[in-house]
């Protein structure tokens, strides 16, 4: 009888560790990468290394997130990983922001911009911040800044001043943004599109519903997405796109969501309605293609 | 002389008596706080409050800068948006460390100067305009470590 017992006290204390754990999960945090602005055409690592300002406003952008106690992608070092040679073509170069967004796998990246504005009554400097979604594109927080007019042509020392002036509100506005993620869920896209060759599409019935592939799936997206939230960008016989999937942060265990979960779910549901399907998770992307 | 000394001590009586005393006034919070510099980590902000004697007034304006900057964000400045994003919320939930901040001066740790710059007095009230230099950066840091608010990410 005692046996009995003490099992049953280590099996229910067993039972609350692992709930314990569970609740002191850590939420996936999103990594940050500051890169340039480069307009198109232009060779991203030349602009980059023979713009002064830039890369002043770079830096003082990243010292504003390390005093946040947030750790960014060096925009640099990933800059160098990538196979930029001497043989690459400038058509290509065109690319590489892109790529090295993409290499990176940074969530959020911080698009900076400085410009040296020339005046009979003192020079400024003008620097312009962006922070995106890296996958959904979503716009997280921008600001102008433009420093004081001083007759000066100490340029690098204005770059300084207009990156102080508003960095800590660009800071301030991402965690506004970042505290609506927690009420309101993390943003996916959705593609969903039909192989080549397949004898059905998406405005087939594959059921007795009367329903439309599509409206099935629109319907199982609006009830698994979180607060049923979502949209659609567009849908068409062999493509529909969810521009917006709000997935929770941490599922019903308080373990942090996972995309990949989210995918894998929608693949079960198509198999239950006798459609195969192939899923990549690129990111918070997901593209699902019907076989 | 006896006779003399007990009217004179009787007049001095009535007299202080009779003086005016100091107003009551509550504290208010208002939005009259104004942001006149700032820099990565500190902001300096002018502060109007009043009340019947200038001490208070002066207490006042403080908790009215702080509370501005804690609860409302400051416009044209370093710190638009409120430190602390939902104020019932937190106020419900911490009482205990709102009231040893705000109520008994535990916010004079994050002052770094406060000068009074002007003091208009009518009618027995102090209206005045104190400039008060705040340690941003030191103040959210120790809102975070103490879970006031949450640090930055999700």
């Amino acid at each position: 009888m005692k046996l009995k017992f003490s099992l049953f006290l280590i099996l229910l204390s067993i039972c609350f560790n692992v709930d314990a754990q569970d609740d002191q999960t850590k939420t996936i945090q999103p990594t940050i990468m500051a890169i340039p602005f480069t307009p198109k055409g232009q060779s991203l690592r030349t602009n980059y290394e023979r713009n002064e300002l830039l890369r002043i406003a770079i830096t003082k952008v990243k010292e504003a997130f390390d005093e946040r106690g947030v750790n960014t992608v060096d925009f640099r070092a990933k800059l160098k990983q990538l196979n930029n040679t001497e043989a690459m073509t400038e058509d290509h170069q065109t690319d590489i922001k892109n790529d090295v967004i993409a290499l990176s796998g940074a969530d959020i990246y911080v698009e900076v911009e400085a410009n040296a504005n020339y005046s009979g009554s003192g020079n400024n400097v003008t620097v312009i911040l962006t922070a995106y979604d890296a996958s959904s594109g979503e716009s997280l927080a921008n600001k102008v800044s433009t420093s004081p007019k001083f007759n000066t042509r100490n340029f690098e020392k204005l770059t300084e001043k207009a990156v102080e002036q508003e960095i800590d509100n660009l800071l301030n506005t991402m965690q506004e943004k970042f505290l609506d993620i927690v009420e309101n869920g993390k943003t996916a896209t959705l593609t969903v599109g039909i192989e080549d060759g397949v004898d059905y599409d998406l405005d087939t019935e594959i059921d007795d519903s009367g329903d439309l592939l599509s409206d099935i799936i629109e319907d199982w997206v609006m009830d698994n997405s979180f607060k049923n939230y979502y949209h659609v960008q567009g849908v068409t016989e062999s493509k529909i796109i969810f521009d917006i999937v709000k997935l929770p942060l941490k599922d019903e265990r308080g373990r942090n969501f996972r995309i990949s979960k989210f995918a894998a779910k929608l693949k079960k549901f198509l198999q239950n309605k006798g459609i195969e399907s192939d899923r990549s998770v690129v990111g918070s992307s997901i593209i699902v293609t019907l076989k | 002389m006896k006779y003399l000394q007990l009217t004179l001590l009787t007049l001095i009586l009535i007299g202080s008596s009779c003086a005016p005393k100091p107003k009551n006034i509550p504290y208010t919070r208002t939005g009259m706080v104004k942001c006149v510099g700032h820099d990565r980590q500190t902001i300096t902000v002018e502060s109007e409050a009043q009340a019947g004697t200038i001490g208070k007034a002066i207490a006042y304006a403080e908790i009215n800068a702080f509370e501005n900057i804690l609860f409302k964000g400051i416009p044209n400045s370093n710190q638009e948006s409120p430190l602390v994003p939902n104020e019932y919320k937190s106020t419900s939930e911490n009482r205990g460390f709102y009231t040893a901040f705000l109520d008994n001066g535990g916010y004079a740790s994050y002052m770094m100067s406060t000068t009074l710059s002007d003091d208009f007095e009518s009618n027995g009230v102090h209206l005045v305009t104190q400039k008060i230099q705040i340690d941003l950066h030191g103040l959210r840091k120790h809102l975070e470590k103490i879970g006031i608010i949450k640090s930055f990410g999700l």
